[in-house]
C-alpha cells in the first residue's frame, strides 16, 4: 500500500458526513461467531467498524458467586471450550493463593502439559478459521484432523475431549495413565500414513505414555510444515494480510492488548515468562516476538508459539517427576480464608486474569475475569478505519478472538 | 438414415402420417444432437460429474474421503441426492424482491450457459450449430452471462448481494477486455472464426505450444470469468455472506450453482478447442473416428479443469483491488504480446511461404 493511498483514504475519513451503506457483520454471518459488528461503508472503504458484543452473555462472574469453589470449576470453562485449561489455571492458581497451598511438583506438571496441549489445540483452530475467512479451506480440515490426536490425549489425560475440568486447586483431577489404549495408537498409525505418505515404523509407536506422547508432538511438528507451506508461504496470503491491521508498539501498549497481537507488534511479553508459574520455571523455550504487527505477523505468531509449545510439551514428558497428583482428596468442597487474590496465566488468547475475593464461605464473595479477548476488541474499531471490506475478515480474526469468551 | 430394426419399422409404418413425423423428429440428426449429445442431457451429466469429481479431488487434497455412500461406487449419485434435496426444499422468495427478475434471472443464467454448448465442436460434425463465426457466438453469449447476475443482485434488494453485484460487474467486465485479446491472437493465426476450422488448424502443433502467453491469459480469465477461486469475490463467504447469491434458496440455487459449472466446464471444453487441439489425439483401435474424437475433447477439458479445481483446494481469495490491478495492469499488456509475438511469426512465416 502505497502513501498516497494511505492519504486518500484518511481523507475519505477526514470529510466523513455520516453517509455511506451500514451492514451488519455478523452475528447471523459465515464470518463472524456470536458477535457482531456495525460496519458503515462508503465505496469498497470502510468508515467505521463498531464492535458489538453481548450475544453469549452467560452471566459467568454472577453465577460464581452462588456456587461452591469446586462446582465453579465446571461451568468456568464453558465460555472458551477450545482452550478449558486456559480459562481454569488462574482461577486455581487464585484459589491456591488465597488458601496459601502449593500443588505438588507431578500436578505442577501435569497442569502445565494440559495447558500446552490446550494451546496446541486452540491454536489449530485459529489456523482453520484464518484460512476459512480468507477462503481456503483446506487448512480448515488439515487441523481439524491433526488437532484430533490433541484432543484425543487430552482425553485420555483428563478424561473429556475439551471440557476436562482436569484443574481443581491444589493439583490435578486424576493422574495421567501410563499405558496407551491399542485402539488410539491404531488410529494415530492411520492417521499419520494418511497425512504424511509414511508408515510409522513398530518401534516408533508404542502404548507408553511418554513415547506416544513425543511421538504425536514429533508428528504435530512435521505437519506444522505443511502448514507454513499451505499458508504462511503462500502468496496470495501475505498479500492479503501483510500490512493490514498494522499496530506500533505504542499504541499496542497504550490499547491494552494481548496475546498475539501484542508479540506481533514486537512487546516481548508473557506471563509464562515473567511471572513463572507452576513447572514454567523449570523448562526453557522462547517468547516469538515479530515487530510488523499487522495480520501476518500475528499468523507467524501463532505458528511459531506452537512450535515452542512442542518444545515444552517435550520437556515436560521427560522431566515429569513421580508422586501425588493432589494435595489431598476434598470430600465435598474446600473452605477458602477470607481476603483477596490475583492471578494471571498465558491462555491460548492472551492474558487470562482472576481477581477473587473471599469472605471466608463456601462460596466466593466475587470473581472477576479479565479475558484476553475483550481485552483485544477495542483493537476492531481502531485498526479497520480506511480499510477495505475484504479487510474485515483479517482484521477481525487476526486478534484471535472468541466471542464467547469475552461476552463471559 | 439408418434402417431400425424389423419390428420397429412395422410399428413406425402402422402411425398415421402426423406421428411418424414426430418420430422421425425425434430420430433426426438436430433433435439428438440438441438434446442428447453435446446437448442438453450431456451436458447436464457433465455438469454432475465435474461436481462429483471436484469433490472428490477436493477432498484428497484435505486429507478426506469425500462422497462415498449414495451410489455403489465412491459416492457417484450423491449429487442426484443432493439435487433432490434441494428441488424438494421451500422456495423462499423475501418481501421486497423484485420477484419477476428474481425469478428469471436464475433461469436465464442456466439458459445462457446450456446454451454456450451449442457452439462447441465434440468431433468433426459433433456440433449443434455449425457457424463461420463459432467463436464469436461463444464470446457473444459469455458476455451476456454477467447480466443475469448483476440484475440477479440487484432484484435481491439486499445489502450482501449490491456490494457482491458490484464486485461482480467490476471483474466480469473488467476481464472481458483480456479474454478477447486473447481469444484474438487465437483467430490471428489460424485466420478463421469457425472452431472446427481452428481445430483443424491445430494439426501439427498445438495452440498452447505456439501462444504460451495466450494460454495462460486465456486459463486466468477463465477463472476470472466463471468466479472460481481465487477469484470468487463476488460471492466471498468471509467477506458479505454469499454474495450476489446470498438471498437465493432451494431450486433457485440449485439453478445458479449449475449454470456455473455448466460456464466452468465450457470454457475448460473452449480451452481445448483452442488451445489444446480439441478432439485430435492418436486413433484409439477399435473405437471408431466417431466416438474417439469426443473421448479426446472430454479428457483435455476435463485435464483443464482439474487444474481449474486443485486450485481451489490452494489458494485463498484475491480482493478485489489486486483482481482488478491484476486484469488491468498485467493481463491486457500480456495479452498484446501474446497478438504482437503472434502476429510477427505468422508475418514471418508467410514471408517464408512466398520466398520458398
Amino acid at each position: 500500500m502505497t502513501e498516497a493511498q494511505d492519504q486518500e483514504r484518511n481523507e475519505i475519513y477526514v470529510y466523513d458526513t455520516g453517509e455511506g451503506l451500514v451492514f451488519s457483520y455478523g452475528p447471523q454471518h459465515p464470518g463472524t461467531g456470536h458477535f457482531r459488528m456495525i460496519v458503515r461503508v462508503l465505496g469498497d472503504t470502510v468508515l467505521e467498524a463498531e464492535p458489538d458484543p453481548g450475544f453469549v452473555h452467560r452471566g459467568e462472574e454472577k453465577m460464581c458467586e452462588s456456587k461452591t469453589w469446586i462446582t465453579n470449576i465446571p461451568h468456568l470453562e464453558r465460555p472458551v471450550i477450545l482452550d478449558s485449561a486456559g480459562i481454569l489455571y488462574p482461577y486455581c492458581l487464585a484459589v491456591e493463593r488465597l488458601m496459601g497451598v502449593e500443588p505438588p511438583p507431578r500436578a505442577k506438571y501435569l497442569r502445565a502439559l494440559m495447558a500446552e496441549l490446550n494451546r496446541i489445540g486452540s491454536h489449530f483452530y485459529y489456523f482453520a478459521l484464518y484460512g476459512v475467512f480468507l477462503g481456503i479451506p483446506t487448512p480448515f480440515l488439515w487441523s481439524f484432523g491433526d488437532r484430533e490426536f490433541i484432543v484425543d490425549l487430552v482425553q485420555f489425560i483428563g478424561g473429556q475431549r475439551i471440557t476436562h475440568s482436569y484443574f481443581v486447586p491444589g493439583g490435578v483431577r486424576n493422574d495421567a495413565p501410563a499405558k496407551v489404549p491399542a485402539k488410539l495408537v491404531q488410529h494415530f498409525r492411520t492417521w499419520y500414513s494418511e497425512a504424511t505418505g509414511r508408515r510409522p515404523s513398530e518401534s516408533e509407536l508404542t502404548d507408553n505414555f511418554h513415547k506416544y506422547v513425543l511421538h504425536v508432538a514429533d508428528f504435530i511438528d512435521s505437519r506444522l510444515d505443511y502448514y507454513w507451506d499451505l499458508m504462511l508461504d503462500n502468496s496470495i496470503f501475505i498479500t492479503r494480510t501483510r500490512g493490514v491491521g498494522r499496530l506500533t508498539p505504542e499504541e499496542v501498549a497504550s490499547l491494552g492488548a494481548v496475546g498475539v497481537t501484542l508479540r506481533a507488534s514486537g512487546l516481548k511479553r508473557d506471563v509464562r515468562v515473567d511471572e513463572p508459574y507452576d513447572a514454567y520455571g523449570e523448562v526453557k523455550f522462547e517468547i516469538p516476538v515479530m515487530v510488523e504487527g499487522d495480520g501476518y505477523a500475528r499468523a507467524v505468531i501463532a505458528f511459531r508459539e506452537m512450535k515452542e509449545s512442542l518444545k515444552i510439551i517435550r520437556q515436560l514428558v521427560e522431566g515429569m517427576p513421580d508422586g501425588p497428583f493432589k494435595l489431598k482428596q476434598h470430600p465435598i468442597n474446600i473452605r477458602v480464608p477470607a481476603g483477596e487474590a490475583f492471578a494471571r496465566a498465558e491462555a491460548a488468547h492472551g492474558e487470562m486474569a482472576y481477581y477473587i475475593r473471599s469472605d471466608g464461605s463456601d462460596k466466593p464473595y466475587r470473581v472477576r475475569i479479565l479475558a484476553p479477548s475483550f481485552r483485544n476488541l477495542i483493537v476492531i474499531p481502531y485498526t479497520t478505519r480506511g480499510k477495505r471490506i475484504a479487510d474485515i475478515p483479517v482484521l477481525y480474526w487476526s486478534n484471535n478472538y472468541w466471542p464467547v469468551e469475552w461476552d463471559r | 438414415m439408418i434402417d431400425p430394426i424389423q419390428p420397429f419399422v412395422q410399428m413406425y409404418n402402422s402411425l398415421p402420417p402426423m406421428l411418424q413425423e414426430l418420430v422421425r423428429f425425434l430420430y433426426s440428426e438436430p433433435f439428438i444432437k440438441a438434446a442428447i449429445f453435446p446437448g442438453a442431457l450431456f451436458s447436464t451429466l457433465l455438469g454432475m460429474f465435474a461436481v462429483w469429481f471436484e469433490r472428490k479431488l477436493f477432498a484428497r487434497i484435505s486429507l478426506r474421503i469425500g462422497p462415498l455412500h449414495v451410489g455403489k461406487v465412491a459416492g457417484i449419485l450423491q449429487l442426484i441426492a443432493d439435487a433432490i434435496k434441494f428441488l424438494s426444499k421451500e422456495r423462499i422468495i423475501p418481501e421486497g424482491v423484485n420477484r419477476p427478475l428474481f425469478v428469471l434471472m436464475p433461469c436465464l443464467a442456466l439458459v445462457l450457459s446450456l446454451l454456450l454448448y451449442a457452439f462447441l465442436p465434440f468431433g468433426a460434425g459433433w456440433i449443434i450449430y455449425p457457424s463461420e463465426i463459432g467463436l464469436l457466438l461463444f464470446f457473444l453469449v459469455a458476455a451476456l452471462s454477467p447480466v443475469p447476475i448483476v440484475l440477479a443482485g440487484y432484484a435481491s434488494r439486499s445489502k450482501y448481494p449490491f456490494i457482491g453485484m458490484s464486485r461482480i460487474a467490476l471483474q466480469l467486465f473488467g476481464y472481458e477486455v483480456p479474454l478477447f485479446l486473447a481469444l484474438t491472437g487465437v483467430v490471428l493465426s489460424t485466420r478463421t472464426l469457425n472452431l472446427e476450422k481452428i481445430v483443424e488448424a491445430q494439426v501439427r502443433v498445438p495452440l498452447a505450444v505456439a501462444q504460451v502467453i495466450g494460454f495462460v491469459v486465456f486459463m486466468i480469465t477463465l477463472l476470472a470469468e466463471t468466479e472460481r477461486l481465487p477469484f470468487d469475490i463476488p460471492t466471498a463467504e468471509g467477506e458479505i455472506v454469499f454474495g450476489w447469491q446470498t438471498e437465493y434458496s432451494g431450486v433457485y440455487f440449485l439453478m445458479i450453482q449449475l449454470a456455473m459449472f455448466e460456464k466452468v466446464l465450457a470454457f475448460c471444453f473452449l480451452g481445448a478447442v483452442l488451445y489444446l487441439g480439441g478432439w485430435l489425439g492418436p486413433p484409439i483401435p477399435g473405437l471408431p473416428e466417431t466416438l474417439s474424437a469426443p473421448f479426446w475433447i472430454i479428457l483435455k477439458a476435463l485435464i483443464l479443469f482439474t487444474l481449474v479445481a486443485l486450485l481451489r483446494g490452494v489458494y485463498p481469495r484475491l480482493t478485489i483491488e489486486k483482481v482488478l490491478d491484476l486484469g488491468w495492469k498485467y493481463l491486457i499488456p500480456l495479452a498484446f504480446v501474446n497478438l504482437i509475438i503472434t502476429a510477427g511469426t505468422s508475418l514471418v512465416a508467410g514471408a517464408l511461404t512466398i520466398t520458398f
